[in-house]
């Protein structure tokens, strides 16, 4: 039997127009890179990778032009990409580093070359051309021809990384035949867009929303103007970036733009070329969609939906006018092409999810027991995911089967989160919920009270769990209704202390200690 | 010196209305007393450079040490000041 091996070759033949095309491919404030930049800069790289060795590479950074030039070497070289922000701690690093089976890290920012990253040898990302005739110390000449290998549809082109249960990072694998068929994807979603100007560089690369934007770009030969996210809050700065840029397409999570509105500069005024944006990640709400076309008038707006397993999103819609005025919630389209969603039924009525085809990905790293669960057969996804269809083959998202929730994006599971909190000493019980301005996490828990011992509890659960899993509000009492079950009656448990006593705030911070006073 | 305190206060309760002036004061932490989050540093900075005349943050880069406290964001916008006065 052979295998197929035509995905590497189509996202190959993408990379091959870069050469010799001295657009601009990507735009950050430490510096830009032009099509042929990216191009030499990542064949060379790519070189070196295919001659040394085949395991799978992290690639360190955050917007640095470097990222994408680390991405595109893994890429063409074979090596499966696990990329991993800066502000990522240290023992997250090197718990990714072995669930993935990592052998090699490049180092994509600025600034001196840390000896190791998450235990592994860390190799700079290098920009220019070393000198004719250089040799790199792992005895690769610096002008050698790439000789790469060629590379299954089943191989894995990268890696993501999600918070699993215990704070165990669960990685999510897609091949090169997802990933080629994603492009696909993306190259019909552009038909529809303006094709010129920039593309938004809003997402992080360890998310996968950020996909649309590479892809969008490559595809297009346009460049990403990737805003730093040290300057988040710098709004107006990265307003008038896009504008110099003439920003066209947008990309982010419902949440990102409903930051950006709160400037009244965010309109049609300042960026007069802006024609469509994209969403994806979490629900989009009529009021956002309604709010954006007062702000920006006659803008397209795309609705995506789909989990991480199934590269990205399976399924799109442009919104109309008529779906704000349906009683319905907001549709999330048809499937893409080579992607089918069917509804599974439930006990309760409701159906869920299920997605079959082309988009589903290889699954769980080390974790055979949800792999089966959730991958059930060949080619097919459990989504966790309510939803239903109506006559024109468009789907709706009618919320999940398990508690996870979405905020800013990431995927948080308060059952796990509640189940840590548990396993911590003094703890009786706890509630995680999200707060009513959609926001912030916050904890409710019977037994600790004060603020020291909250904070205690905050810190601990801090050590195990992503930032973006740590609850920002802590509430404690020692006291507690029953319900008609005898358990803890959540809802009056939570109301109780919602009027009492002020919640104690919990930082996130990255570098390891995760409390404040 | 000029210090900014004054109107950061007062930019933090049109932002949160249940806090009172007298209830903040230069070392209140933006994220442990506060709960602040990237959302409400979004509304402060944009509220700072209507109220603070001439304050804009045009390209600065922000530090999270600028952000830390009433009184370290009261210094940075004195240090933007000075450089927005010596580039007019």
């Amino acid at each position: 039997m052979t295998c197929a091996v035509t995905a590497h070759l189509s996202l190959r033949a993408v990379f091959d127009r870069f050469a010799g095309h001295t657009g601009l491919a990507y735009w950050h404030e430490d510096g830009q890179l032009s099509y042929r930049d990216l191009h030499n800069a990542a064949s060379r790289l790519a070189a070196r990778l295919a001659g040394n060795g085949s395991g799978p590479v992290l690639i360190h950074g955050h917007k640095d032009r470097r990222f994408l030039i680390a991405y595109w070497a893994c890429l063409l070289s074979g090596r499966t990409i696990v990329p991993v922000e800066l502000d990522q701690r240290s023992e997250r690093i090197r718990q990714i580093a072995r669930v993935s089976g990592a052998t090699l890290a490049l180092f994509a920012a600025p600034g001196s070359l840390p000896g190791r990253v998450g235990d592994l040898p860390a190799w700079p990302v290098e920009i220019e051309a070393p000198a004719p005739g250089w040799v790199h110390v792992d005895g690769i000449a610096s002008d050698a021809a790439p000789v790469l290998p060629e590379i299954r549809d089943t191989a894995a082109a990268y890696v993501l990384f999600s918070s699993g249960t215990t704070g165990q990072p669960k990685g999510i694998a897609i091949s090169y035949g997802n990933l080629a068929d994603f492009a696909d994807w993306a190259g019909t979603l552009l038909a529809g867009m303006d094709p010129t100007g920039c593309i938004s560089g809003n997402v992080r690369y360890c998310f996968d929303v950020s996909l649309f934007e590479m892809w969008f770009a490559w595809l297009s030969l346009r460049p990403i103007v990737a805003p730093d996210h040290r300057d988040i809050f710098n709004i107006r700065k990265h307003l008038d970036r896009y504008r110099d840029h003439k920003l066209t397409t947008w990309v982010s999570t419902p949440a990102l733009a409903l930051h950006w509105l709160k400037d009244r500069r965010f309109d049609a005024g300042t960026l007069p070329d802006l024609h469509t944006m994209l969403f994806c990640g979490e629900v989009l709400t009529k009021s956002l969609v309604e709010t954006l076309w007062s702000r920006f008038p006659g803008l397209r707006i795309i609705n995506t939906y789909g989990p991480t397993e199934c590269t990205v999103a399976v399924t799109s819609i442009e919104i109309r006018p008529e779906h704000l005025a349906d009683s319905r919630p907001l549709p999330i389209g048809p499937p893409r092409t080579g992607t089918r969603l069917r509804r599974a039924s439930a006990a309760s009525g409701l159906d869920e999810l299920i997605i079959e085809g082309k988009s589903v990905g290889l699954g769980y790293l080390g974790d055979p027991e949800r792999q089966a669960s959730a991958f059930p057969a060949a080619a097919t996804y459990r989504t966790g995911d309510w939803g239903d269809c109506d006559g024109m083959g468009n789907w709706f998202f009618a919320g999940r089967k398990d508690r996870e929730i979405k905020l800013n994006g990431y995927r948080i599971d308060l059952n796990i989160l509640e189940a840590a909190l548990r396993g911590i000493d003094g703890v009786k019980d706890a509630v995680v919920d999200l707060h009513p301005n959609g926001k912030q996490l916050r904890a409710f828990l019977l037994g600790p009270t004060g603020r020291d011992a909250l904070l205690a509890i905050g810190r601990r659960l801090g050590r195990d769990m992503a930032p973006h899993m740590v609850p920002k509000l802590w509430y404690g009492a020692d006291g507690f209704e029953m319900n008609a079950n005898s358990k803890l009656d959540r809802g009056r448990f939570v109301e109780r202390m919602e009027g009492g006593t002020p919640a104690v705030y919990v930082e996130r911070e990255t570098s390891g200690t995760v409390a404040a006073e | 010196m000029t210090d900014y305190s004054a109107q950061i206060i007062e930019a933090i309760c049109e932002i949160d209305e249940t806090r009172s002036p007298g209830s903040l004061g230069p070392q209140t932490r933006f994220e442990a007393d506060l709960g602040f989050d990237s959302g409400s540093f979004i509304e402060l900075f944009l509220i700072l450079e209507e109220t603070v005349e001439g304050f804009t943050l045009g390209s600065a880069r922000l530090a999270p040490e600028d952000f830390s406290t009433i009184q370290a964001l009261s210094d940075f916008i004195v240090r933007r000041m000075i450089e927005l006065r010596v580039a007019a």
